[in-house]
């Protein structure tokens, strides 16, 4: 009976022992750092490479300060839960400052105005929450902007050619999608429902909504000379669609990853605009820094940049060529 | 022969008891150690927080042992957690595939209404068509998120900032069920916590009821002899397993403030790994509402503590994981000994304990 409690009770500690190693190895790393303050940085799925950039740029950036970072993510597309938790644990944790991906623009009101409350400054990438002044501040892309680049650029392009357009959107009930459906037309110079709009179609912002939107199109409207897409992959299957067709068609896009950038480059998009992951989460961490050593708070909705990437440039827009899209646009 | 097999029954019982024990020790020894490295761990307001990120895991886990008690499993609960909420607010707030929209205590009822469907069907894949439970609960989860998909349309509702607004008092209530602050900060969540514990504490250890499952559990031919109602348990521990996974699920809701499209499967694995790391064995006949308890707080603080370390998401994943792994071998080892320390005291022919 005694033989047996001991070797029971050894082989109860064996795995409190193991926790208890493992924990002390990890803790000992995270000990080292924790001479200045804390700065939490909350994205969205890292499967996502605009994400992972994104949260990459706000690390190191975090580390360039002598920082401590905290990091999380959401585990699928609008899981807001994680996020809420997350910020939580930084709350505790004594952050003084969050970087906040939304994965909902609403569901994470509450627990920034907690945050803000506890005294942390809230900034806001990529998107901002609704309304925008629940985060002191936020760092996104302007995307009305951007799709004004590509309206423009595509209305230069076609010349004095009547414009057929094609648009494929994403669900304009967001607010991204919006904003570029709205910037290209206003950079186009036409109005909702005018008569240049050939045709417009709901894609999941992938290569295979593109592509089958754009076949059903294109058999409706032969005419078709310029096509609007919400994302690089929706422009990607467009291509396809077209190239089947035997088409010569104005193709616009927007994001800047690398494999847009790559279809620039090999004339499948005529011209995309790149948005920068790396400067949001470096601008949401400078101002962090610089408000909590005293400096002002940030404010308002500031723009991350926005650049045209063609290999077509035109008169009176500002562009860079693929070669520079190459050197630097994010994601694979 | 008598005498052995009560000794026998004698150290099962110090057995388990020392690896409550051992289990009590491991969280200590965590805390000590977070706490060590992080001040604001025993803070108040991360007591809270680390309390309240157990009354899912607690409340669905609770009933999980049950099942598992009977030798089942129900994979299903997560997704049936972010079923009930789902059909809750697409009923209640409109936005999803739906073409109509409910007043909130009928969307409630429905919420939980589809759980306790979920449950039955369960139970009746399980009992009536035979089929294993691993296989019945785990289509059950790819239909219950299916379900979700379809009827959400993949939506994320935040009834606060709704278009339109729902009326005031049903906001004022529903957030009251799960979200609303009581005393020194404490939400109503946990509340829901403490009182499950309390129900499936007396259901198990208190009643007749539980006392059966054990037996069944343990031994379902010796059950069949007896005439015990094994088919009926069933039914029963499934609709509890689904109905408290549908509850935890509304109580989220109320608590985060808006609910997502696919939130939640991961839900499962941690409750099961949770039960078991609590004691309780697979194959039926074994487990303590006490030892879940703690195999839920053991997987809680882990969270809390790694997040408050400052340890990423992923390696907190891989933690959960050789924890889990951990705690069944000790099982696995412990059971070894007692049986062969049994042997010891049959072929001596003197119990053991004196």
């Amino acid at each position: 009976m005694l033989k047996m409690t001991s070797r029971t009770l050894r082989s109860i500690a064996m795995p409190a022992t193991l926790a208890l190693t493992a924990t002390m190895a990890l803790s000992a790393g995270a000990q080292a750092q924790d001479k200045t303050f804390l700065i939490g940085i909350v994205e969205q799925q890292l499967a996502n490479p605009f994400f992972a950039k994104l949260q990459q740029a706000g690390v190191d950036a975090a580390k360039k300060h002598g920082l401590e970072t905290m990091t999380a993510e959401s585990s699928v597309a609008g899981d807001s839960a994680t996020q809420v938790a997350a910020i939580e644990n930084m709350i505790n944790r004594g952050a003084k400052g969050i970087v906040l991906d939304p994965a909902n623009a609403s569901a994470l009101v509450k627990i920034v105005q907690k945050a803000r409350d506890a005294g942390i400054i809230v900034v806001t990438t990529n998107t901002s929450l609704e309304p925008a002044t629940a985060a002191d501040a936020s760092y996104e892309t302007d995307n009305l902007a951007a799709g004004e680049l590509i309206g423009k650029w595509a209305k230069a392009r076609l010349g004095s050619t009547p414009a057929r357009i094609a648009m494929l959107d994403y669900d304009l009930s967001d607010k991204t999608a919006k904003a570029r459906h709205d910037g290209f037309l206003k950079g186009f110079g036409i109005a909702e429902g005018a008569p240049e709009i050939a045709g417009t179609a709901l894609t999941q912002a992938n290569v295979e909504t593109g592509q089958s939107s754009m076949e059903n199109l294109l058999s409706a409207h032969p005419d078709i000379n310029a096509v609007y897409t919400i994302n690089e992959p929706a422009a990607q299957g467009a291509f396809l669609a077209i190239k089947r067709a035997k088409k010569d068609i104005v193709m616009t896009s927007i994001d800047g990853s690398c494999s847009g950038v790559r279809s620039v480059a090999d004339g499948t998009i005529g011209a995309t605009v790149m948005q920068f992951p790396t400067n949001m989460g470096t601008l949401a961490v400078e101002a962090i820094v610089k408000a909590v050593n005293g400096g002002p708070k940030p404010t308002g909705v500031n723009n991350s940049g926005t650049i045209l990437i063609t290999d077509n440039p035109v008169d009176g827009i500002e562009s860079k060529d693929s070669k520079w899209g190459l050197e630097n646009c994010w994601g694979e | 022969m008598t005498q052995s097999a009560l000794a026998l029954l004698g150290q099962q019982k110090v057995l388990n008891s020392l690896r409550t024990l051992g289990l009590a020790l491991a969280i200590v020894l965590i805390a000590v150690i977070v706490q060590s490295q992080r001040s604001a761990f025993l803070s108040p307001e991360n007591m809270l927080t680390l309390v309240r990120s157990m009354v899912a895991l607690g409340m669905v886990a609770f009933a999980q042992m049950l099942v598992i008690l009977l030798g089942e499993i129900d994979l299903s609960v997560g997704a049936v957690y972010g079923l009930a909420g789902t059909v809750t607010a697409t009923l209640w707030l409109g936005g999803g595939s739906l073409p109509f929209t409910t007043p909130l205590l009928v969307a409630l009822a429905a919420g939980l209404g589809i759980a306790l469907l979920t449950g039955l069907l369960n139970g009746f894949l399980t009992v009536r068509a035979g089929l294993p439970s691993f296989i019945t609960t785990l289509g059950m989860l790819n239909v219950a998120d299916g379900l979700s998909l379809l009827i959400s349309n993949a939506t994320t509702f935040t009834p606060a900032y709704n278009e339109p607004l729902p009326p005031a008092w049903e906001l004022s209530f529903f957030h009251g069920l799960g979200g609303a602050l009581m005393a020194y900060d404490i939400p109503v969540e946990t509340l829901w916590l403490v009182g499950a514990f309390i129900l499936f504490w007396i259901l198990r250890h208190r009643t007749v009821f539980g006392f059966r499952l054990m037996a069944m559990g343990g031994n379902a031919e010796a059950a069949r002899v007896a005439r015990l109602p094994l088919k009926k348990y069933k039914y029963v521990v499934f609709v509890l397993s689904a109905l408290m996974a549908g509850l935890a699920g509304i109580l989220d809701f109320s608590y985060v403030g808006s609910v997502g499209p696919t939130q939640s499967s991961s839900l499962s694995f941690q409750v099961i790994a949770a039960v078991v790391i609590g004691g309780a064995s697979l194959n039926g006949g074994r487990g303590t509402i006490m030892g879940t308890l703690l195999g839920v707080i053991l997987l809680a603080l882990l969270n809390n503590g790694l997040a408050l370390l400052g340890v990423s998401s992923f390696v907190q994943l891989l933690f959960i994981g050789l924890v889990t792994i951990g705690a069944v071998w000790l099982d696995l080892v412990s059971q070894k000994l007692i049986r062969s320390a049994g042997q010891r005291s049959v072929r001596s022919g003197t119990g053991a304990v004196a």
